[in-house]
């Protein structure tokens, strides 16, 4: 297997409230190998846009980052200068938001938009070689008569469209690894199918890694290589993407696989998981999951490590490690 | 005026003959008109007009759930608005329990509105931040019934009750609730009333996967508990099938495709429906054959000539750039609008 080009161990990130510190990341530990497509699932609140924030430096004070290592390509991410990681953010590792609506400047056009970008990271010296990259990089997302699109404003595009604009934002420093976070949530499903084949096509011809950050597991089997599946802050399991969803070993995993509608079979019942998320000021020291398991055992209670196995972990102690 | 409900008869319990639909749309079209430049109309250019829905019938039995599934700006959540008479059709009628909605007076359409809701998609923008619970799930009751407030107050506890909240969350502002509970919050302020019909418009999609099932279930109890009929409104066919008996699917205006949800998953003869069904991310590996749509639907200000999805539709052939297919009806109300589903 390929070394990672990004190792996360011992992320943490908390932000201080009047009412206690909000520990959105507690412990995360994530790999990203060269040219896979990584899923990251979870439901709103387990911290997994808030992990990309973490490793990109955009996580604002109060906010604390604390982590053993952040390193991508062998270069720990923590220690650079703000210049140095401004030099890796867009350039290197590349981030797609998941409203494109207030991601994309609304009164700049996306010509204007992606020749910011170009610009600065010094990626071309002239206006017309800009222009010309940014009719490129229209064309390589699938965007029609861009020489013309330049021209548009965000509001002049369809959700699909908008989404392919931000895209190619995101790519116009031709980055090695593309953090596309619910890069489909606001879109139809037809638009969202378009997207997510984009999106695999792009990290085949620019042979770059792409973590596709979700809450739907059945996107994860479709287009992912690996999955990592958060919960409260944590990591509960990773593996083979397929693997995981057709079976899954940490009971969470397994709720959100039974969470999903499908049209497979139309007498399967949606089977959601019951209760919320616990208060993230104050996570159970046992088993996060425990109080929403089915399984719950009398073991859930003590604090539970990521058990290891040959294609990932899980942190069960029911699982049977395989 | 027979707005005083207190009376806990369900609607299922209300019983109504099978024959007569609960609700019934013929031929409902809807225009908007398009706002001109000010340069345009000092110099007369006439308005132009979009057709957002296009001579469509349906009708939704008492008890039933009736899916309708398109893209976005396919004209399908002002059919639901049609059907509930927020919006007036351009023309066509529509019928709840057999009354002519344009016949009534707006007092015997008030009397009615107790009995046919709405539940809306953004569970953000449709809960009114500067009023609490008991305000926002009494809202329906103080405009149609003459309860006192301590009956309506008992009544806003027990939909509370149906949605798993309870009359310690009565003062709570929407803020301090997630996207799921305040969603439940929008199908409390829906049934209070006893409603006979519920429209819910995309009532899951602003929602995560694993709250979309918790959202599910509820409806779906709600429903079996209450004999509600929902028309229920989604871009997404999955969740549709998993709620629905019939579906019918909508496109650019038009429905393209209807009968049982049988027919529609297992059996679909529209192309259209055929791309929607294989835009579903499958969590088990499918062998079902993709077809993948390209491009955006067209605009409805332009709509395109013939049948209106020839432009993406993989099949195409001369006829459906010149002819528009009519809604052909099966022998067993498996109805499709294609000229090449006919043929074979």
């Amino acid at each position: 297997m390929t070394d990672p080009v990004l190792r996360i161990r011992g992320l943490h990130v908390g932000f201080p409230t009047d009412t206690g510190i909000v520990r959105a990341v507690d412990g995360v530990d994530l790999d990203v190998l060269a040219g896979e497509c990584l899923g990251v699932v979870g439901e709103s609140g387990s911290g997994k846009t808030v992990t990309f924030l973490a490793t990109l430096g955009l996580v604002a004070p109060p906010g604390v980052v604390t982590a053993e290592t952040i390193s991508w390509k062998g270069r720990d991410l923590l220690k650079l200068r703000a210049a140095e990681m401004r030099a890796v953010r867009g350039r290197e590792i590349a981030l797609t938001m998941q409203d494109a609506l207030t991601a994309l400047n609304p009164v700049l056009s996306i010509g204007t938009q992606i020749d910011e970008t170009l610009a600065a990271h010094g990626a071309y010296r002239s206006s017309t070689d800009r222009r010309a990259r940014a009719v490129e990089l229209l064309q390589l997302v699938g965007i029609p008569e861009p020489a013309r699109r330049l021209r548009a404003y965000p509001y002049e595009l369809s959700g699909g469209m908008r989404q392919r604009a931000m895209i190619a934002v995101a790519l116009a420093c031709g980055p090695d690894l593309l953090i596309a976070d619910e890069p489909t949530t606001a879109l139809d499903v037809t638009v969202q199918a378009q997207v997510l084949e984009l999106l695999g096509d792009l990290r085949a011809r620019l042979g770059m890694s792409l973590v596709l950050v979700t809450h739907n597991l059945a996107i994860v089997a479709e287009h992912c290589d690996r999955v990592a599946v958060m919960y409260a802050g944590q990591v509960v399991e990773t593996g083979p993407a397929v693997r995981v969803v057709s079976a899954p070993r940490h009971p969470y995993t397994a709720g959100l696989v039974a969470s999903i509608p499908t049209v497979d079979r139309l007498d399967a019942e949606i089977v959601p998981i019951p209760g919320r998320i616990p208060d993230p000021r104050a996570w159970p020291t046992g088993c996060r999951f425990a109080d929403r398991c089915g399984y719950r055992a009398d073991d859930c209670a003590t604090p539970q490590p990521m058990r290891p196995a040959t294609d990932g972990g899980v942190r069960c102690c029911l699982a049977d490690a395989a | 005026m027979s707005v005083e409900t207190s009376s806990r008869t369900t609607p299922a319990q209300r019983q109504e003959a099978p024959s007569v639909p609960l609700l019934e749309l013929s031929s409902v079209t809807k225009d908007f008109l398009i706002r001109r430049t000010l340069v345009g109309s000092m110099f007369g250019v006439p308005r132009r007009r979009i057709r957002a829905v296009d001579s469509v019938d349906l009708a939704v039995a008492p008890g039933e759930c009736l899916g309708l599934i398109g893209e976005s700006g396919c004209g399908k959540s002002t059919l639901g608005r049609l059907a509930l008479r927020l919006l007036e059709p351009t023309a066509g009628t529509v019928r709840f329990d057999g009354v002519d909605l344009a016949a009534l007076s707006p007092g015997a359409l008030a009397a009615l509105r107790p009995r046919m809701q709405i539940i809306f998609q953004d569970p953000y923008a449709s809960l009114n931040p500067r009023r609490n619970v008991e305000q926002i799930v009494g809202l329906p009751l103080a405009l149609h019934t003459r309860l006192p407030p301590r009956e309506r107050r008992e009544r806003v506890v027990e939909a509370l009750d149906w949605i798993g909240l309870g009359a310690e969350h009565l003062h709570r502002y929407p803020h301090q609730f997630s996207g799921g509970q305040r969603q439940r919050i929008g199908i409390a302020r829906a049934l209070v009333t006893h409603p006979a019909l519920v429209v819910c418009d995309e009532p899951v999609s602003a929602l995560d996967v694993s709250i979309q099932a918790q959202v599910l279930a509820l409806l779906k109890r709600l429903r079996r508990e209450f004999g509600l009929a929902y028309l229920f409104i989604s871009h997404d066919i999955a969740v549709v099938a998993h709620l629905s008996e019939r579906i019918a699917v909508m496109y650019l205006g038009r429905i393209v495709e209807s009968g049982t949800t049988r027919d529609i998953v297992i059996a679909p003869r529209h192309p259209y429906t055929q791309a929607l069904l294989s835009a579903v991310p499958h969590a088990t590996r499918s062998t079902r054959a993709r077809i993948r749509l390209s491009g955006d639907p067209p605009s409805p200000i332009d709509p395109p000539s013939g049948c209106a999805f020839h432009q993406r539709c993989p099949y195409a052939v001369a006829i459906c750039r010149t002819e528009r297919p009519v809604l052909a009806p099966a022998a067993t109300g498996h109805a499709v609008a294609c000229h090449l589903a006919a043929t074979n």
